[in-house]
């Protein structure tokens, strides 16, 4: 009983490692489908065989029958019995999605109620016709040869039969056949409680099967352990009893229920027994490794993962925030006292104040480190966003009609969770946009003298403090003339004003709502609200994106993003005796400008920069502050960029860099526009942090 | 000591610790429990585009928390701050909140038999903030209803 009410606990346990699970095996199948290697098949036969191990000893049986139907064909696949088509992949894609929904109903609560019957008849179906003619697993041990009663058919050979009643002069051998109830769900938690009960003041000598195949569940009904024990034979007897959903057992001392058999599976030794009994050690065969006691819990979910639990330990997210945040207030305290000991020097000229210097260098070296250390404990590769994408490009161009490579770069480059989090549908969006609209039918390829093959390469790379992630196609590119006149019709654009558009400004209508060039409506895209969403999650993330096209040979989008979101190097900067904080990742360049540097273009202020026109906007006017009115010969200019925009701030004076600790504003002030969060400066000031994005939208509306 | 309090507020049961504050020489009231701490006046700085009661922020041990100026809140002249000037920290439904104020002058235990309703004849506008009034020896304390103070 108690095993059950255990279980419980471990559902959390079994959907972490069931979600890792089921993400090995769709990664694993769609690489399978190009490189079928043995390799591969195992690694995607034992994945598949883990979970159906563990969803059983959850009790999830609807999980576990679908995975035991996967089990079966991939065994087919791995012996090569028959060999991998669409079908088949499609089908066991299927079934990997099946087996997520379950996994998202047993996280709701409602267990693993879905209708898996069609599924598992395709799957039949496939097996039985590839004339395997067995529907039964045949790695999996049948027993239940020994058709009536006990004792089993074992077959002992003859040099363990004699080493067993040698070591039974050395101690009380006891010997214990079971036979689970047919309904029985934890076979595998039964044959544990089992185990333990042996081995609680003892030890395994020998079993049947072997300890592998008990513990990853490879049998029947029945199994049957010889072991060595201290505890009285009434005792052991009683808890054996206790074990429960038995539809019966033996036990006696070892000679007892002996009924030896040429046939049926062998009973085996336990290597762990080995040093113990001398007389045994010489019929050893090393088949089992040194399992002795596996908790029900490790065991149910973790057999795969065996010698890798040294190296990592799960933490919950929630604790590394956390850190985060105290860090967060160390860097906060380390800048100020940073300001204070250099305050200090100044005043006064001491050893003591010498010695604090350094003390003060000292913490802020280490709390320097410390938040490194802490941020790359957040850090997660961009695999774990990238590892959707061979499924979706699969489908999509299967749906389509086309035929797509893709290329993942740089899987491994990492960043903070909270960016992870939330770059993950933007990037699908551009990647469908790139299949649906960018990459060409195979014909019209090859008439455009393409391969017939269209490739799609997803990149990502660090540069500086950032992760630039490029998606680039080899399609058609993007019709410049399509989207000026879709611009006008949508009536963004009068059709004097797009003519004089430069290629990069009529580009920038891609992001706008509402507008698609896809001459139709498909389902995977065109309904023009996919670019405009990738902008303004990119713009909330504080990151930039930009679009290069070649008609006819294909576009790239290209991402640039903070590493983080907690922390940020911000640039400070002086707007009538107030300081603002301007992220850096927006900041592109700033300059000294001369007053006559200033041109009016209908009424709004722009300077040209390098041959660009860019607007100006003075910060005093957007945050209203009054002050005495700049009437200098030279301008301090921000240059800022947020997605594709480019717009000069005019500040008056640049304060320095620093690292800030991003604060939210309190829900009292609400939403300031313009103003994105707050933080404490090293003289304990608070200082705003201004949002370009908010900045820049405010001044075009 | 603490003993005797306690026995004492078990006592009268709608005796109220107050924190007193003065505002253009009114003397306000608040119940002690909405009270954090008291702190000095210090550099706050000003967050655009908000109401105009709403001073800006402040540091309050690596916290930013949002000030108001009780003054402007209640349509009073603006004052220039001086030495005895506060910033009274309260507990808001918007977490942590600082009200400046003129000065704090006591925390006083007022009895129940020393509050009394707001009169009728106090009825500007401001008076949505008044919860009641309490009469000492020497003057009057308007006791606030701070959750309508502090709303926006």
């Amino acid at each position: 009983m108690s095993a059950e009410l255990d279980m419980s606990q471990y559902v959390d346990l079994f959907l972490q490692e069931g979600e890792e699970q089921i993400e090995i095996l769709e990664q694993e199948m769609l690489k399978l489908e190009g490189d079928p290697s043995n390799e591969r098949m195992q690694i995607i036969f034992r994945a598949a065989h883990t979970l159906k191990g563990s969803s059983r000893a959850m009790g999830f049986s609807n999980f576990a029958e679908l995975t035991h139907e996967m089990e079966n064909i991939l065994d087919q696949l791995r012996n090569h019995t028959f060999e991998v088509n669409t079908h088949i992949a499609n089908s066991l894609l299927a079934c990997i999605d099946t087996l997520a929904g379950m996994m998202d109903t047993i996280r709701a609560g409602e267990g693993d109620a879905a209708d898996c019957a069609d599924l598992v008849k395709t799957l039949q179906d496939i097996l039985s016709g590839n004339g395997a003619a067995s529907s039964t697993n045949d790695s999996v041990l049948v027993l239940s040869e020994s058709t009536v009663g006990l004792p089993f058919a074992t077959q002992i050979p003859e040099d363990l039969h004699s080493a067993l009643d040698s070591a039974k002069e050395a101690g009380n051998v006891f010997h214990v056949q079971v036979r689970l109830a047919e309904d029985c769900v934890m076979k595998f938690v039964r044959a544990f409680m089992a185990v333990n009960i042996a081995q609680e003041d003892g030890e395994v000598l020998a079993c049947c099967p072997d300890q592998d195949a008990l513990e990853e569940e490879k049998f029947d009904r029945d199994f049957e352990l010889v072991f060595m024990s201290a505890i009285a034979a009434e005792e052991l007897n009683s808890k054996f009893k206790a074990i429960g959903e038995v539809e019966e057992f033996a036990f006696g001392q070892w000679g007892d229920l002996i009924a030896p058999k040429s046939e049926g599976p062998v009973l085996e030794v336990v290597e762990g027994s080995a040093e113990t009994i001398n007389a045994i050690s010489d019929v050893l065969t090393p088949t089992v490794k040194e399992q002795k006691v596996v908790a029900p819990s490790g065991g149910a979910v973790g057999t795969a993962r065996k010698g890798d639990s040294g190296q990592t330990v799960r933490v919950d997210v929630a604790r590394l925030d956390n850190l985060m945040n105290l860090v967060g207030e160390l860097v906060i305290d380390r800048t100020r006292i940073a300001q204070i000991g250099a305050d200090l020097a100044q005043r006064y000229n001491d050893t003591q104040v010498d010695d604090l210097g350094e003390t003060v260098s000292h913490i802020a070296r280490i709390t320097s480190d410390l938040q490194d250390q802490i941020m790359k404990a957040r850090m997660l590769p961009i695999e774990t966003v990238f590892n959707r994408f061979p499924r979706v490009v699969r489908d999509l161009a299967q749906k389509l009609g086309k035929d797509i490579k893709l290329d993942l770069v740089g899987g491994e480059t990492e960043l903070d969770r909270s960016v992870i989090e939330v770059i993950g549908d933007p990037l699908l969006h551009i990647l469908r946009n790139s299949i649906d609209h960018g990459v060409e039918m195979p014909d019209d390829r090859e008439k455009a003298g393409k391969t017939r093959q269209g490739l799609v390469v997803v990149s990502a790379k660090h540069q500086e403090n950032h992760i630039v992630i490029e998606i680039t196609d080899d399609g058609k590119g993007i019709d410049l003339t399509r989207v000026k006149n879709k611009a006008i019709e949508a009536g963004l654009v009068s059709a004097d004003a797009a003519a004089k558009l430069s290629d990069k400004e009529a580009l920038q209508f891609i992001f706008h709502s509402g507008l698609s060039t896809a001459a139709e409506v498909s389902e995977v895209s065109g309904r023009g609200v996919g670019m405009d969403i990738v902008r303004s999650n990119i713009q909330k993330l504080g990151g930039l994106i930009d679009l290069d096209t070649t008609l006819g040979e294909g576009s790239r989008f290209s991402l640039r993003l903070p590493l983080t979101l907690a922390i940020i190097r911000g640039l400070l900067v002086d707007v009538a005796k107030t300081v603002f904080v301007l992220p850096l990742g927006s900041v592109i360049e700033t300059l000294l400008i001369k007053k006559e540097d200033i041109q009016r273009i209908n009424q709004r202020e722009v300077v040209v920069i390098r041959g660009v026109t860019t607007p100006l906007v003075r910060m005093r006017n957007v945050f209203g502050i009054n002050g005495e009115v700049q009437d200098e010969e030279d301008f301090y200019v921000v240059i800022v960029g947020l997605a594709e925009q480019r717009m000069g701030l005019v500040v008056d004076k640049l304060v320095g860099e620093q690292e800030v600790v991003i604060k939210s504003l309190s829900r009292f002030c609400g939403d300031v526009p313009g103003v994105s969060g707050a933080t404490i400066l090293g003289d304990g000031n608070v200082a705003l942090i201004a949002d370009v994005n908010g900045i820049v939208s405010n001044d075009r509306g | 000591m603490d003993q005797d309090i306690t026995a004492v507020t078990s006592e009268v049961r709608e005796d109220q610790q107050t924190v007193v504050f003065r505002l253009a020489d009114e003397s306000y009231g608040i119940e002690i429990f909405r009270v954090n701490e008291i702190i000095r006046l210090r550099e706050i700085t000003p967050v655009p585009r908000t109401e105009q009661h709403v001073r800006g922020l402040v540091n309050l041990r690596g916290k930013t928390i949002p000030v108001i100026d009780l003054r402007t809140r209640f349509c009073l002249p603006v004052l220039e701050e001086s030495d005895s000037s506060r910033i009274i920290v309260v507990d808001s439904d918007a977490g942590q909140i600082g009200v400046v104020v003129d000065a704090v002058t006591e925390v006083l235990t007022l009895h129940g038999d020393q509050i009394e309703d707001t009169p009728a004849l106090v009825s500007d506008e401001n008076n949505q903030f008044v919860r009641a009034v309490a009469k000492t020896n020497d003057k009057l304390i308007t006791l606030l209803d701070l959750d309508q103070a502090l709303a926006a």
